[in-house]
C-alpha cells in the first residue's frame, strides 16, 4: 500500500513537470565559453517558458567534468525589467545518459530578450551572451469552433454512413 | 476483352484524372518504390557513418519524426500506400529474378502471431535501445527489414514477408481498416462471368515464338480473391490484381471506414474476424501499444522506472521496462477486455466463452488505437516538419557535397498550439469510431439486447480515450530533437 501510495505520488507530481512542450527553438549553437562549447535552446512561450543549455568540452575538459553552477540570467533588450537570475538544474532521465542544463524561466509578453548563460567553475564564471524573442503560447479561444468544426463534420458524416450500413454482410 | 464495366456511382481513384492513370500504369509501383529505396540507402548511409547526434542524422529524422507521422496520416485520409511504395518488397522482386522461391510458408506459421510477436519486439528494442536517439541502431532496424523481407521471400513462396512477418504491413493492414479508400471489385456481375480469374491466379500468355507459357502479370500474392475480398485486411495496395483483371473490372473505391470492422463475412484469404483469435490479440496490442508507445516518452514513465526499480531492487532497465510491457500489453488488456467480455456474457445472458465473445469485439478497439497512433505521430511530425531541411543539408555536407547550402538550423515546424487541438480531433474521432464499432457489432452478435451488450464496450472505449487524453495532456518529450541526444 506505501509502494503504491508513493507510486501514486510520483505521478502525480510528474504530471505537473514541465518537459520541453513543443520542438525547442536554437537559440545559439556551439558558442565557445572556458572549457566548454555552450549550445543554448528555448522554449520561449509567454507565461512559463524555458531554456536548456546543452554543454560540451572543447577536448581540454574531461567530458565528465561538470560546472559548479549553471544559470541563465534574462532582461528584455529594452531594458524595461531588470535583469532576473534563475539556477538552470542538471537534467537525467532513468538510465539515460543524456545530460542538459534546464532553467524554467517566465516571460510576461511577446518581446525581444537578452540572456546570459552564467558558467561557474572554480570561482571564475564564464559568460555566453545571446537574444532571443518570445511568442505566445495560447491559442485563442475562438480559434477553438474552428479546429473543431472539421472534425464534427466528419464525425456526423461517418455516423450517417455508419447507420446506412447495416452490418449485414453483402452478399457475393 | 471485355468493354471496361459500366460508371459505378461510388468514388473511384482510379478514375480520377493523372492519379487514375498512373496508378493504372504497371510500372507504377516501381516508380514509388525507387524514391523510397534511395531515401532508405541514403538514410542507411547516413545512419551507419554520419554524425551520431540523432537530430542531425536522416535516419533518425526521417524515420521517427516524419515516415511514422506520414505513414499514418496516409492510411487515415487515403490507404495503404505505403505498403504500395516499400522498397523492401522492390529489393526481393529484383532478388527473385536470380532466385525463385520454392517453399511455402509452414502452415502453423500462417497467421499473425510471430508477426505480432515481432511487432512488440520493435516496440520494446524501441524504448530499450532508445532507438530514436540513435542512427546506428535505426540504420539496422531499417537494413534488418530490407534483409528480413529478402531472405524469407526468396525462400518462400507470395508475399509471405509482408503477410504473416512484417511488423510495419500488420500495422498498416489493421490502421488500412479505417481507410476511406478500398481494392475492390468495380462489378460483382463481371466477376461471376469471369473464366480466367486471374485476380488471383495470375496473367499468363503463350508466347508467339513457342508453346511456352510466360506469366505477364501475377495475381494476388496476399491470396486475397477480389470477389470475395472484405475490407483492407491483409491488402497491401500492390494493385497486382487491377493490372491483372482483363476485365479492368477493380478499382480503389470509396468506402466508410471501419465498415468492414463489424462485418463478420467469410473473407477470402482472412477468414472470419469473429474466429481470428490472432488478430483479436493483433487489434489489442495495436491499441494498447498506441498508449504504451506514448507513455514511453512523457516523464511519468520515468517515475515508474524509478519507482519499480527502488521497489524490485533492480538497477537494470531491461526486467523493469519488460514489466511494464507485459503489464501494459498483457495484463492489462486481459483484464480489461476479460472484464468488459464478462459483463457482456452476464447482460445477455449468452454462453459464449469470455474468449470467443473478447475476439468477436477486440476490433472496437482499432478506431480508437487509430486515433492514438494518429495524435501521436502527427504532434511529431507537424513539430518537426521542416527538419529533415537542414537534416538533408548536413548530410550532403558531411559527405564534402553542399549543394544544398549551409544547414540552417532555425528550421523547426507548426507551433504546439496549433497541433494540440488537433490531437484532441482525433482522439474524438477515435472513441466515436469504436463506439460506432461496439454498437454495430452488439447489434449484429444480439440483435434484441443491443444496448446491454454495447455497453461494457462502449465503457472499455472510453476508458482508455481518458487514458488517452491524460498522456497527451503530459509533456512529451521531442523525440529526435536535440535535447534528446
Amino acid at each position: 500500500m506505501r509502494h503504491l501510495f508513493s507510486l501514486f505520488s510520483l505521478l502525480t507530481l510528474c504530471a505537473l513537470a514541465h518537459a520541453h512542450n513543443g520542438l525547442p527553438t536554437l537559440v545559439l549553437q556551439n558558442k565557445v565559453s572556458g572549457p566548454y562549447k555552450v549550445t543554448l535552446w528555448a522554449d520561449p512561450h509567454v507565461g512559463q517558458g524555458n531554456l536548456s543549455v546543452v554543454l560540451t568540452p572543447t577536448g581540454q575538459t574531461p567530458p565528465d567534468q561538470a560546472p559548479d553552477k549553471v544559470e541563465v540570467a534574462v532582461q528584455p533588450t529594452s531594458k524595461r525589467l531588470d535583469e532576473k537570475i534563475y539556477p538552470a538544474k542538471l537534467k537525467f532521465k532513468f538510465q539515460r545518459q543524456y545530460p542538459y542544463y534546464y532553467a524554467e524561466v517566465p516571460f510576461d509578453k511577446v518581446d525581444s530578450w537578452d540572456v546570459r548563460v552564467l558558467l561557474h567553475n572554480q570561482q571564475k564564471v564564464d559568460v555566453v551572451t545571446a537574444q532571443m524573442g518570445t511568442k505566445a503560447d495560447n491559442l485563442n479561444p475562438w480559434f477553438l469552433p474552428l479546429y473543431a468544426l472539421p472534425f464534427a463534420v466528419i464525425g456526423l458524416i461517418w455516423i450517417r454512413a455508419a447507420r446506412k450500413k447495416t452490418g449485414s454482410p453483402t452478399e457475393i | 476483352m471485355s468493354s471496361p464495366t459500366a460508371p459505378n456511382p461510388e468514388f473511384d481513384l482510379l478514375r480520377v484524372p493523372v492519379i487514375g492513370r498512373f496508378l493504372s500504369w504497371r510500372r507504377a509501383r516501381l516508380v514509388l518504390q525507387i524514391p523510397l529505396f534511395a531515401i532508405a540507402f541514403l538514410m542507411v548511409a547516413q545512419g551507419l557513418t554520419g554524425s551520431q547526434l540523432s537530430p542531425k542524422n536522416l535516419a533518425t529524422v526521417l524515420t521517427w519524426v516524419h515516415y511514422r507521422g506520414a505513414l499514418i496520416v496516409v492510411l487515415m485520409v487515403a490507404g495503404n500506400f505505403f505498403c504500395l511504395g516499400c522498397p523492401f518488397v522492390m529489393v526481393r522482386d529484383v532478388a527473385r529474378r536470380f532466385v525463385k522461391p520454392k517453399h511455402n510458408w509452414p502452415q502453423r506459421l500462417q497467421n499473425k502471431w510471430l508477426a505480432l510477436g515481432l511487432f512488440v519486439l520493435v516496440l520494446f528494442c524501441y524504448e530499450l535501445f532508445d532507438l530514436w536517439g540513435s542512427p546506428l541502431w535505426t540504420a539496422v532496424l531499417i537494413l534488418a527489414y530490407f534483409v528480413g523481407a529478402l531472405i524469407i521471400d526468396t525462400r518462400f513462396k507470395h508475399a509471405t514477408f509482408c503477410k504473416f512477418v512484417c511488423p510495419i504491413g500488420q500495422f498498416n493492414f489493421v490502421a488500412s481498416t479505417l481507410s476511406p479508400l478500398e481494392v475492390k471489385v468495380r462489378d460483382l456481375d463481371v466477376c461471376s462471368s469471369c473464366k480466367t480469374k486471374d485476380c488471383i491466379k495470375s496473367r499468363q500468355e503463350t508466347t508467339s515464338t513457342s508453346s511456352d507459357i510466360v506469366f505477364v502479370q501475377r495475381g494476388c500474392e496476399l491470396a486475397l480473391f477480389q470477389p470475395l475480398k472484405v475490407g483492407n485486411l491483409d491488402c497491401t495496395f500492390c494493385l497486382d490484381c487491377v493490372h491483372a483483371c482483363p476485365h479492368e473490372n477493380v478499382g480503389i473505391l470509396a468506402r466508410t471506414p471501419a465498415s468492414e470492422l463489424w462485418n463478420d463475412q467469410r473473407r477470402s484469404g482472412v477468414g472470419q474476424l469473429s474466429k481470428r483469435n490472432d488478430f483479436a490479440a493483433l487489434s489489442a496490442i495495436f491499441t494498447f501499444g498506441a498508449l504504451l508507445n506514448a507513455f514511453g516518452m512523457v516523464s511519468p514513465v520515468y517515475a515508474v522506472e524509478t519507482w519499480l526499480s527502488r521497489v524490485l531492487g533492480i538497477t537494470s532497465e531491461t526486467p523493469i521496462l519488460g514489466l511494464i510491457f507485459v503489464l501494459a500489453l498483457v495484463v492489462e488488456p486481459m483484464l480489461l477486455l476479460g472484464g468488459a467480455a464478462l459483463a457482456t456474457r452476464q447482460f445477455t445472458r449468452t454462453r459464449g466463452s469470455l474468449l470467443t465473445i473478447t475476439t468477436t469485439f477486440a476490433p472496437t478497439l482499432i478506431p480508437l488505437g487509430c486515433g492514438m497512433w494518429l495524435a501521436h505521430y502527427t504532434f511529431h511530425l507537424l513539430t518537426g516538419l521542416w527538419t529533415f531541411i537542414p537534416v538533408f543539408q548536413y548530410a550532403f555536407q558531411q559527405w564534402g557535397m553542399p549543394i544544398l547550402g549551409a544547414p540552417n538550423w532555425s528550421f523547426g515546424g507548426i507551433p504546439v498550439m496549433l497541433v494540440k487541438p488537433l490531437e484532441w480531433g482525433f482522439l474524438a474521432l477515435g472513441v466515436l469510431g469504436s463506439l460506432l464499432v461496439a454498437h454495430n457489432i452488439a447489434k449484429r452478435e444480439h440483435p434484441t439486447k443491443t444496448t446491454v451488450a454495447f455497453l461494457p464496450w462502449a465503457i472499455l472505449s472510453l476508458i482508455l480515450w481518458f487514458c488517452a487524453l491524460w498522456l497527451l495532456s503530459q509533456p512529451m518529450e521531442m523525440r529526435a530533437t536535440l535535447l534528446s541526444s
